[in-house]
């Protein structure tokens, strides 16, 4: 009886040991799945307590990290079940992803230094904003890779999606943020915006540059 | 063409167009990854669409980690979630065993068998010290002082002048107790000396307060440890041995299972203080 008890608190000790560098970054993602504190915290508590569950299967010296965090989405997906609107939204033709990749090109050739400055200038609640917008399955893939910085296939594993799923949803996902972030930036009158609505980064660009 | 036409590189300008993302990311394979950097030291444009696209990852990222990361609110578990977690696992843990032999029942079974008060035991469980001390203690707060920026000797003194009473914890001698550090807490809205020691699997948290009215610490089961009278109690998953030094209490919260905490308080308690 003894040694099952020491077995136990070894376990506990070492389970705790690997969560506590990962509990900061588990609350982050819960509060964007989730959008707010109550049940980011009810599922942060969920996930861990299903994880502790599993530890005997998780293989040591692998990557924590992933693993935990595939638990919390997995928990997140089967409690907040998405609605089939989402759903489609998400699966559209993949050659969409090709446009919006050249599209990006466009726009990325335009943009370079005064999109660095007034990104800088956003407040953090307008970045909470554009990322809560994101429809769920873009915000997901967004998240772990641009804040968590999983990798492609890290990502797939995580989320049990293929890889080239993963590239068209991230794409796309950073490509309606970015618009959002600009949006906002133009709201708030860090870049200016042309007579038809549209932001103008030409002139905010030689602006900048005088 | 933007690209001198002797360099014969493998891939075209649309070609790169559409894995540039997947380069600013790292994650084209070796054979892209060579085809790309071969396309981009002939081809100034894309060098240009390449950094501006790389500028922007890290601008986002940035503004993503300053809004979202632990630097910001909605990047750091609160204090409530951890302590809720680490409570949560401390019951989780507990073998079948260890619940159908909960202190309760075998107190009430002791109880019964010795015609004492049942009424009496009933305090295992629930004591508002015992809570109050397991709630701070699992919070886990920064410490203020800690070993190893002030030494092992030095942790009690620092108390002085923040306490109106001389901190003077136990030498735990048995179990391989290491003092880690102290901060100020409180007690029943008392100022307490709280310090925490390392177990080789799992912690202690000792908390130091003044009572001269010796209305704290009358909850749990007593037994004569050495010297003195110890009350072990149990809140959410620890156990606390309580005891009384003429006006000063101290409460103990561990993870230890209850013999194991009687022995470590007992060894410690038949030493004189230092």
């Amino acid at each position: 009886m003894i040694d099952l008890r020491r077995h136990s608190d070894r376990t506990r000790a070492e389970f705790e040991g690997l969560l506590e560098g990962q509990l900061d970054a588990l609350y982050a993602a819960a509060m964007r799945l989730t959008r707010n504190a109550r049940d980011a915290e009810d599922l942060v508590q969920d996930a861990v307590l299903r994880a502790y569950r599993f530890f005997d299967r998780f293989e040591r010296g692998t990557h924590f990290r992933a693993w935990i965090f595939r638990i919390l989405t997995n928990t997140f997906i089967n409690r907040y079940r998405r609605s089939v609107k989402e759903r489609t939204l998400v699966d559209g033709p993949e050659r969409e992803s090709v446009t919006e990749q050249l599209v990006s090109r466009d726009a990325a050739d335009q943009a370079g230094d005064p999109e660095r400055h007034f990104f800088g200038r956003l407040v953090s609640d307008d970045v909470v904003r554009a990322v809560d917008a994101l429809p769920i399955d873009f915000r997901m893939v967004v998240i772990l890779a641009d804040l968590q910085e999983f990798s492609y296939k890290e990502i797939a594993d995580i989320l049990d999606i293929p890889v080239g799923t993963v590239m068209s949803r991230l794409f796309r996902g950073r490509r309606l943020l970015e618009k959002s972030l600009l949006d906002y930036a133009a709201e708030t009158g860090h870049v200016p915006t042309r007579e038809d609505g549209s932001i103008d980064l030409q002139s905010f660009r030689s602006r900048k540059s005088r | 063409m933007p690209y001198e036409p002797d360099s014969r590189p493998a891939i075209d300008c649309a070609e790169l167009g559409r894995t540039a993302e997947t380069l600013v990311d790292g994650e084209l394979l070796e054979r892209e990854q060579a085809e790309a950097e071969a396309h981009l030291a002939c081809c100034e444009s894309c060098r240009r669409t390449v950094e501006a696209l790389r500028r922007t990852r890290a601008a986002v990222r940035q503004r993503l980690r300053e809004a979202l990361g632990p630097a910001s609110p909605h990047g750091r578990a609160p204090a409530a979630l951890r302590s809720r977690i680490h409570l949560a696992l401390a019951h989780e843990r507990r073998p079948w065993w260890r619940r159908a032999l909960s202190p309760l029942p075998l107190a009430a079974a002791a109880a019964c068998a010795a015609g004492a008060l049942l009424v009496l035991y009933t305090h295992a469980d629930g004591d508002p010290l015992a809570d109050e001390a397991v709630a701070r203690h699992s919070r886990d707060l920064p410490l203020e002082v800690t070993t190893a920026s002030v030494g092992p000797e030095s942790v009690a003194g620092w108390f002085k002048g923040k306490v109106d009473f001389a901190t003077r914890p136990p030498v735990f001698r048995k179990g391989d107790v290491r003092l880690v550090g102290g901060r100020i807490s409180h007690i029943k809205d008392r100022p307490a000396a709280y310090m925490r020691y390392q177990l080789p699997h799992g912690q202690l948290g000792l908390f130091i307060v003044e009572d001269p009215e010796r209305r704290l610490g009358g909850g749990g089961r007593p037994l004569q440890l050495g010297p003195a009278t110890v009350r072990m109690m149990n809140s959410h998953g620890y156990n606390v041995a309580v005891w009384r030094d003429d006006r000063i209490v101290y409460s103990l919260v561990s993870d230890l299972d209850e013999p194991a905490l009687e022995r470590l308080v007992e060894a410690a308690l038949t030493v004189p203080h230092p």
